[in-house]
């Protein structure tokens, strides 16, 4: 199986470094982008096999980039989008927008990399 | 032992020693220093003494001893504590003085506080004709910030001067409040009596020095004259007023207002915590025997009854000595200790017991009292050979739940299932540094947690910059954002005082966007952000030498 290419969407420094160390490790592919516009001119030239992405982000949301990932790059690659706690408005939006499954913050790596590995296998079904 | 006696000025006497300096009083009273530090250091090297004479004539008392004798280690002991008392009153009089009594600023359950104090006083009255009444207003805040010690040292000075000179009637304590604004509160408070009263003309020189109302009334009813004259410095030390009103053979009224910060932190709702089973634990701690190192005198009692109730043995002294004595001749098995006492610290007490040879002593599981845990505390904690902490004050509850966690180890791993009780124990420390979860999350790669400790400097660098001149120009989205942008680094490394104090800032910069508010939380995140930065680095360093 070739490794994955995981692109994370994640503008807070910090857990996206302890979520990159912990990817690689599980074998993940990591491209890391910590704005909406760097996302989107990512997704010009690359196809991830799966996005996180954070919700509040500069330029575009993680909402924004779900709506344009399923409508206009019209990818059905899955997506798992990270919120903060007491978001759950926000969370029923990236549902209706496309987006596959969620995670509170503080996110447990171990958990992230269980809903990854379960998105994947679902899609190969 | 004169209990009563001895307890106004003892009570006061144990905050004296606490480190953590607030306010210093009155710094450019030069003149007097000399003469008063030169008091103040006499008064406590008087103390240590004294206290031995205490403590042995207490050990004597318990002997078998012949009812002439008896009747001498009564006198003794009625002599020394009132020596204690009068000298007691004269170092806090001297600090107060000096401008050396140190004043805090903490979170404290002011309805905790108030309990304890009343308990404290319907054990003082022993005449069944006097009512004791207590009345706080509805919208009395429970948590509030200050200096608690100080408010029971005022409450009790003045109640206990009620106790004595009540012979009929009723004792009340009233309590308000005024809410200034979001920050600022001012608690007003009554003390009662239906006592002998004051004459007119006296009224005005009550709060002097030595001046009780009539050289008679000392005779009868003792005390050195020094109490209010140090609960006026103290009350107007901390920014308050105090008025009395009187009429002979009416009564008294003491009339005084103390200012409070509404509390920072957002307090957990306590009546979430789990329950747990309290009578099989009641059970288990039926026969044990503590032993507890405290000196305030109110404390002592508390603790010491709640004890004695579940049927524990129990031990109290502030002397290591002679609890040095009780762990060589009883078996005890847990020890509670307080960390801050006047001749020595819970520290060095704890390093004695770990240091002595005999195992049955050097190996009892020893639990720190303290009313505020700084991380250098915790560390000290550790290196003493502390087994575990509480946070002053506590409820029986918390108390019941330690101890049987103490004596039964197995306990902890029972507690572990239920996880609230676990996150519980965390929660309740606001300083808590303990990065060995995020060093798990790293597989226990230090040098990624040495970069990921290099962003949360990062992130709290750029926060405080940004925040401050946010702050200036009041651009209550600007900090609202940078607040959103620092919440997720600080919850990662599990820094959740500073993380209360920016959900905070946040929730402010929504709702009233009170920018005074917001400078202090501010300041608030600076002072703790010190903390827990060099928390952070000696915990790395540590981590290293491993």
């Amino acid at each position: 199986m070739s490794t994955i290419k995981l692109l994370l969407a994640e503008d807070d420094e910090l857990l996206a470094s302890l979520l990159n160390f912990r990817l690689k490790k599980g074998g993940f592919d990591v491209a890391i982008c910590t704005d909406g516009k760097k996302i989107k001119e990512y997704l010009k030239d690359n196809t991830p096999d799966i996005i996180v992405s954070d919700i509040m982000m500069p330029y575009f949301s993680g909402l924004e980039i779900t709506d344009y990932v399923r409508n206009t790059l019209k990818l059905d690659i899955p997506i798992i989008i990270l919120s903060s706690a007491g978001n759950e408005e926000n969370i029923l939006n990236a549902f209706k927008l496309g987006a596959n499954d969620f995670l509170s913050k503080p996110v447990s790596p171990a958990e992230l990399i269980l809903r990854l590995k379960k998105e994947l296998t679902n899609k190969v079904i | 032992m004169s209990f009563k006696d001895n307890l106004d000025s003892k009570t006061r006497d144990a905050e004296v020693e606490k480190n953590k300096t607030v306010t210093k009083l009155q710094p450019n009273r030069h003149l007097n220093n000399s003469q008063e530090m030169l008091i103040a250091k006499v008064s406590h090297e008087i103390r240590t003494p004294l206290n031995g004479i205490i403590g042995f004539t207490d050990l004597l008392a318990e002997e078998d001893l012949s009812e002439r004798q008896q009747t001498h280690v009564n006198a003794i002991q009625s002599a020394s504590n009132t020596l204690l008392n009068l000298i007691n009153e004269l170092l806090e009089h001297s600090k107060l003085s000096s401008g050396t009594s140190h004043f805090e600023n903490v979170d404290f359950n002011l309805r905790n506080l108030i309990t304890d104090v009343s308990y404290l006083c319907k054990t003082l009255i022993v005449n069944p004709e006097i009512d004791f009444k207590v009345s706080i207003a509805d919208n009395v805040p429970s948590i509030i910030n200050g200096d608690p010690s100080k408010l029971s040292q005022i409450l009790l000075n003045l109640l206990g001067n009620a106790i004595k000179f009540v012979n009929k009637g009723s004792i009340e304590l009233q309590i308000a409040v005024k809410i200034l604004d979001v920050k600022n509160l001012t608690l007003d408070f009554y003390v009662k009596d239906t006592g002998i009263g004051i004459p007119k003309g006296k009224l005005n020189t009550i709060f002097d020095y030595y001046k009780q109302a009539e050289i008679d009334t000392q005779k009868n009813y003792g005390g050195t004259g020094l109490g209010l004259s140090i609960v006026k410095h103290i009350i107007e030390t901390l920014q308050g007023k105090i008025n009395v009103y009187s009429e002979l053979g009416v009564g008294t009224t003491f009339n005084f207002t103390l200012p409070y910060i509404v509390s920072s932190y957002v307090q957990k709702d306590r009546s979430l915590e789990v329950d747990i089973d309290l009578s099989k634990q009641e059970e288990q701690i039926k026969t044990m025997s503590i032993l507890v190192f405290e000196d305030n005198i109110l404390n002592q009692k508390l603790i010491q009854n709640r004890l004695e109730n579940w049927g524990c043995k129990c031990y109290v002294t502030d002397m290591i000595e002679k609890g040095m004595g009780i762990l060589e001749n009883e078996k005890i098995d847990v020890i509670l200790m307080d960390l801050r006492m006047p001749e020595t610290t819970g520290f060095e007490v704890s390093k004695r017991i770990r240091a002595n040879k005999i195992s049955k002593i050097n190996t009892i599981p020893i639990i720190a009292l303290t009313a505020d845990l700084t991380i250098q505390d915790k560390k000290l904690c550790k290196e003493s050979g502390i087994n575990d902490y509480m946070l002053k004050p506590f409820d029986s509850k918390k108390l019941l739940h330690k101890l049987t966690t103490q004596i039964n180890p197995l306990n902890i791993k029972d507690s572990m299932d239920s996880q609230p009780i676990v996150s519980r124990l965390n929660e309740t420390d606001q300083l808590d540094v303990d990065l060995s979860n995020v060093l798990e999350e790293c597989f226990g790669e230090t040098d990624v947690l040495e970069e990921l400790v290099r962003l949360y400097k990062n992130n709290a660098v750029e926060f405080i910059g940004k925040t401050k001149i946010n702050l200036k120009n009041s651009d209550f989205e600007g900090i609202r954002f940078n607040t959103h942008k620092i919440k997720a680094g600080l919850k990662l490394m599990k820094t959740f005082g500073l993380y209360r104090i920016v959900e905070q800032m946040n929730t402010i910069c929504k709702q009233d966007q009170d920018i005074k508010y917001l400078n202090f939380l501010y300041d608030c995140f600076l002072t703790e952000y010190g903390l827990v930065e060099k928390a952070i680095d000696s915990f790395i360093t540590d981590l290293k030498n491993k």
